[in-house]
């Protein structure tokens, strides 16, 4: 398998150092290149299509009926199937040396390459994206097959896209195509909710700026029509200024270089230590079991609770769903159809699920991503770095790590729970949802971060060495 | 920023050359000189071909 592996294209890496305002400049190029694609239609694609990945827009990016219609969604999974079989050892390759390297972003390049074909195809023979009958009359005498077959070889070509900027805006670029896009999908969501003036649920239009204005105009009752706006409003910069505080909150290591008198250095154990992947990880779980129940109740079997179209109405189902927006547990609001008790069940239930499920897979991420105390400690002690006033010694560095980064993991996992399913709760601006609200407020810290290390380098070369470059 | 921020970031990226967005995705930063070297140019010039074609598809019919 290796010279396969080995072999598989990839972008040509910059040689040497790229400057900031260069890198500033893919980064923008490829930002608007994947906007302009968002808005490119899928040829021969019919009007009554529909979004089966609907629920994870947010987090996968993309378009629905675009040619990026999957997003990053073959790439981030790809990836995380990859580094949970690596995190256990199944694939044998040893990560810490550069072949093992090259063998490892050699596999998931093919698995991503596996993934578009294996994502693109369900959108087609499943029906959710249908090819246009005239189409086919005009250019295939009326072959519906041949314009399906176009439709998701388009969806191929669009996979292969994302991943081929993904790989420019990573290596030429600044932060990486994949936090590019989440971001740039969340971005547009949150600027649509306070823009938008289309009408909706209701005769003012859904945007809180046209909403607020035509309200007023109206002479409607504000309470009535904007509450759940305004409280949208502060869900959402409450949530944005915790992230930063919580991105920001970490307990520091302090470490002192071996042989190098006078160089000292800190180890930031963040208190979002896991990121908010491990939310991810838990809506999924949620939604799959919810399409479990809904594939019983589609061939008739109803013992754990009904289905209408794909919204659970009574039984084990019900209560196990995750309330998405204000609009499903307000009772005083609208009438639910459920008695208080249940809706308060489904509440408790929705929180227990996410905060303990956020703390078990936040600390299962840890050891698969390689952030745990005995990775940790051996890459401090690779670098000839030990904390002062200890013996320069693995165990005891991986000892003393222990006492911090498993509790601030479960901590951070914990909150991070709460924060998602408050967000839920209390709604938030635009339809972008809590997980994705979290996960772009988390990236652009980062990517604030990492401009910040360029600046750095830009005006002290020799820092480059110190950053790990060249 | 202090010189001892510098030299905290300096042992995480130490490790092997891996660099993570947001928890999601893992790259390596080692390539193979077997591999087969794609441009940046040609990257963007080939998406947006590809966007204009499909675009003018659907405009024609």
């Amino acid at each position: 398998m290796e010279p396969l592996l080995a072999a598989m294209p990839a972008v040509r890496p910059p040689e040497g150092h790229v400057h900031f305002k260069n890198k500033l400049l893919w980064t923008v190029a490829v930002l608007i290149l994947y906007f302009l694609l968002t808005n490119v239609q899928v040829f021969g694609l019919s009007a009554d299509s529909s979004d089966w990945l609907g629920m994870y827009r947010a987090i996968l990016a993309g378009a629905s009926g675009s040619i990026v219609h999957l997003g990053i969604g073959p790439i981030v999974t790809a990836s995380i199937v990859l580094q949970l079989l690596n995190g256990a050892d199944l694939l044998g390759i040893n990560t810490r040396e550069p072949r093992g390297q090259v063998m490892y972003m050699g596999l998931q390049k093919l698995l991503i390459l596996v993934m578009i074909v294996l994502e693109a195809a369900p959108n087609v023979i499943g029906g959710f994206l249908q090819p246009d009958a005239n189409i086919a009359l005009t250019l295939f005498g009326g072959s519906l097959a041949t314009v399906s077959f176009l439709i998701f070889l388009q969806l191929c070509i669009g996979g292969l896209i994302i991943f081929l900027m993904d790989e420019v805006v990573t290596k030429w670029g600044v932060g990486s195509g994949v936090g590019l896009f989440i971001v740039a999908g969340v971005s547009q969501g949150l600027i649509n909710g306070f823009l938008n003036w289309a009408a909706v649920q209701d005769a003012y239009p859904v945007g809180f700026f046209p909403r607020l204005f035509a309200i007023i105009a109206d002479g409607a009752n504000l309470m009535e029509y904007f509450s759940l706006d305004i409280l949208a409003l502060i869900t959402t910069v409450f949530i944005f200024g915790l992230v930063v505080y919580a991105e920001s909150t970490r307990i520091e290591i302090p470490l002192a270089h071996a042989t190098v008198r006078g160089a000292r250095g800190r180890f930031p154990v963040k208190l979002i230590y896991a990121s908010v992947l491990p939310m991810i990880l838990v809506r999924v779980l949620q939604a799959n079991w919810q399409m479990f129940g809904l594939f019983l109740n589609n061939i008739g079997i109803t013992f754990l609770g009904k289905f209408e179209g794909q919204t659970p109405v009574n039984g084990i189902m019900y209560v196990t769903a995750p309330i998405n927006s204000p609009n499903d547990w307000m009772w005083w609001l609208t009438d639910l159809g459920h008695p208080v008790w249940e809706v308060l069940l489904r509440m408790g239930i929705d929180l227990i699920v996410m905060v303990v499920g956020g703390a078990i897979f936040a600390l299962f991420w840890v050891k698969t991503a390689g952030l745990d105390s005995s990775h940790v400690a051996r890459q401090i002690q690779r670098s000839g770095m030990s904390i002062p006033g200890y013996r320069r010694n693995e165990q005891v560095l991986e000892r003393y790590l222990d006492r911090y980064i498993p509790r601030v993991t479960v901590i951070g996992g914990v909150a991070v729970g709460v924060l998602s399913v408050l967000a839920n709760y209390l709604g938030v601006i635009g339809a972008v949802g809590g997980t994705g609200l979290l996960l772009t407020v988390s990236i652009i810290y980062r990517l604030y971060e990492e401009i910040a290390n360029e600046q750095i380098m830009e005006m002290y070369p020799f820092m480059r060495s110190f950053f790990g470059k060249e | 920023m202090s010189k001892t921020n510098i030299i905290g970031m300096a042992v995480k990226n130490k490790g092997g050359g891996m660099v993570s967005s947001a928890g999601l995705v893992t790259y390596y930063d080692s390539e193979d000189k077997r591999s087969l070297h794609i441009s940046p140019k040609l990257v963007l010039v080939f998406a947006a071909a590809i966007g204009i074609i499909i675009a003018v598809l659907n405009h024609i019919f």
